[in-house]
């Protein structure tokens, strides 16, 4: 069985991205989420095996989403999808239990190279 | 803020929610316009232009057309502006686009004198022209 | 009306190169090839008097409006000429340069990540410069005259921006697309004076 993601970001164009540079590498089980609330519902209804979850989304939506995600299943793997400059907010996530970050714009081998490591090869 | 005798024409260009308010005197064919960024001059700091500022222009325009000789009760205001360009931005309370339009209204009402026409509102970018020889005033938008 | 005398704008455009790098090198990686990014313009003027090479008053623009906070409270703001946002917004989404006649949805989320991306990109420098700490919010894109975009900028959150400093750049593509964008970051007077003290700071004048 494949490894299922959960893609978080309030931008339809960042989540085009990042589910064509799965798709590309052969990560079809995807799901997506615009902000925190429907993450939670999401990652909920799907137990993603991992959540890919922008910081920078309306309302310190970001930093919650983690929290309550992580509540809901405290094995949760979180990584952060950041801009440049945002190393307070990306270092409260690592305290928080994001285990890494990924810096936008997105360098492809960057984002496979976390996936690999986190979740293994892809299966499909 | 100008205040002219026709003919002429004041033209302002690309306003968001600033408002373009013209008093138009159609006997003795003269007219002013001002455009404003803020509401209140009570919100402004001395250091600040006044003439930005709604309710002082307001009052201001009509003091001066008064003493080059019009009637208040033959004025004619027209109130044009007042968008909100960012809609999205989440406002705590009125957007001031709509602020200036309002403060406007408010000033002419006290001051007694009729509005004739308002283009206020919406999210569209405005150019004034103001005929001071016909009175007509012209809005124009770019889409 | 000039607000920089020619040393300080020297050292301005120091920062603008260094904002200009940031943003072709990101820009590259969202669009999937190669960039040439040209700083044509670093300067300071007043918000009513933009230099015209930006527009005037009813030109046609994308905007993307980015508050910033951190030891500066301020407000940015990335202006792309229309046909300049059209080109982008192709070149983004992988389709054939003139396609897009106008902006949908898709279209507008490309052009606020990039409008985030550039603002990144400028602001890094900028901290570079001003030694201080920047962080920008969400990204909120509108469109319409230049005036009128300007003028509601201008006034939110409650304060009326006086100054703006502009970064302008123009990007060629591979195959020669040129795309046209300007940094604005606007500020009040008395925040002007202290950019304006670390400009001069910059270019040895303090």
């Amino acid at each position: 069985m494949g490894s299922k993601i959960l893609v978080v970001d309030d931008s339809a164009f960042m989540r085009r991205i990042v589910r064509n540079i799965l798709t590309r590498n052969g990560f079809d089980e995807i799901v997506e989420a615009r902000d925190g609330l429907e993450a939670v519902e999401v990652f909920r209804r799907d137990s993603p095996d991992l959540v890919l979850l922008d910081i920078v989304m309306p309302g310190r939506d970001g930093i919650e989403a983690l929290r309550r995600i992580r509540d809901v299943d405290d094995n949760a793997t979180v990584v952060m999808l950041t801009a440049v400059g945002q190393e307070a907010m990306r270092n409260e996530c690592l305290r928080l239990g994001a285990v890494d970050y990924i810096v936008k714009p997105f360098e492809e081998e960057r984002v496979i190279e976390v996936l690999h490591r986190l979740v293994g090869s892809v299966g499909g | 803020m100008e205040v002219t005798k026709s003919p002429n024409r004041l033209v302002t260009f690309g306003i968001g929610s600033c408002v373009v308010i013209t008093l138009y005197d159609p006997v003795r064919k003269t007219g002013a316009l001002a455009h404003t960024m803020l509401p209140h001059i009570e919100d402004g700091k001395p250091s600040n232009n006044p003439f930005k500022f709604t309710d002082y222009a307001v009052e201001e325009m009509i003091r001066k057309m008064r003493t080059s000789g019009s009637r208040i009760g033959n004025l004619e205001a027209k109130i044009v502006g007042g968008a909100d360009m960012f809609p999205d931005i989440g406002h705590g309370s009125m957007p001031v686009g709509a602020e200036n339009a309002l403060a406007a209204k408010e000033r002419l009402r006290k001051e007694g004198v009729g509005l004739a026409g308002e283009v206020v509102g919406g999210s569209v970018g405005r150019s004034v022209v103001f005929d001071t020889a016909s009175g007509i005033v012209t809005v124009r938008v770019k889409i | 009306m000039k607000v920089l005398t020619e040393l300080e704008e020297d050292a301005l455009r120091e920062i603008g190169y260094i904002g200009a790098g940031h943003a072709a090198n990101a820009l590259s990686k969202m669009i999937g090839s190669a960039i040439d990014t040209d700083l044509v313009l670093a300067t300071i003027s007043p918000v009513t008097g933009l230099p015209k090479s930006v527009g005037d008053r009813e030109t046609l623009v994308t905007g993307v409006y980015l508050p910033i906070a951190g030891d500066i409270e301020g407000v940015t703001l990335v202006i792309f000429p229309q046909k300049s946002a059209l080109l982008l917004a192709d070149l983004l989404l992988e389709r054939e340069l003139g396609t897009a006649k106008s902006l949908d949805m898709m279209d507008e989320s490309a052009l606020k990540e990039v409008g985030n991306i550039l603002s990144g990109s400028c602001l890094t420098a900028l901290s570079g410069l001003l030694e201080m700490h920047l962080v920008e919010h969400v990204p909120i894109l509108a469109q319409g005259m230049l005036g009128a975009l300007i003028d509601n900028i201008a006034v939110q959150l409650g304060r009326r921006a006086e100054q703006t400093l502009i970064l302008g750049l123009e990007m060629t593509t591979m195959t020669g697309v040129n795309i046209e964008v300007f940094f604005l970051m606007l500020f009040t007077l008395e925040e002007a004076n202290v950019i304006l003290r670390a400009i001069r700071a910059r270019a040895g004048e303090e």
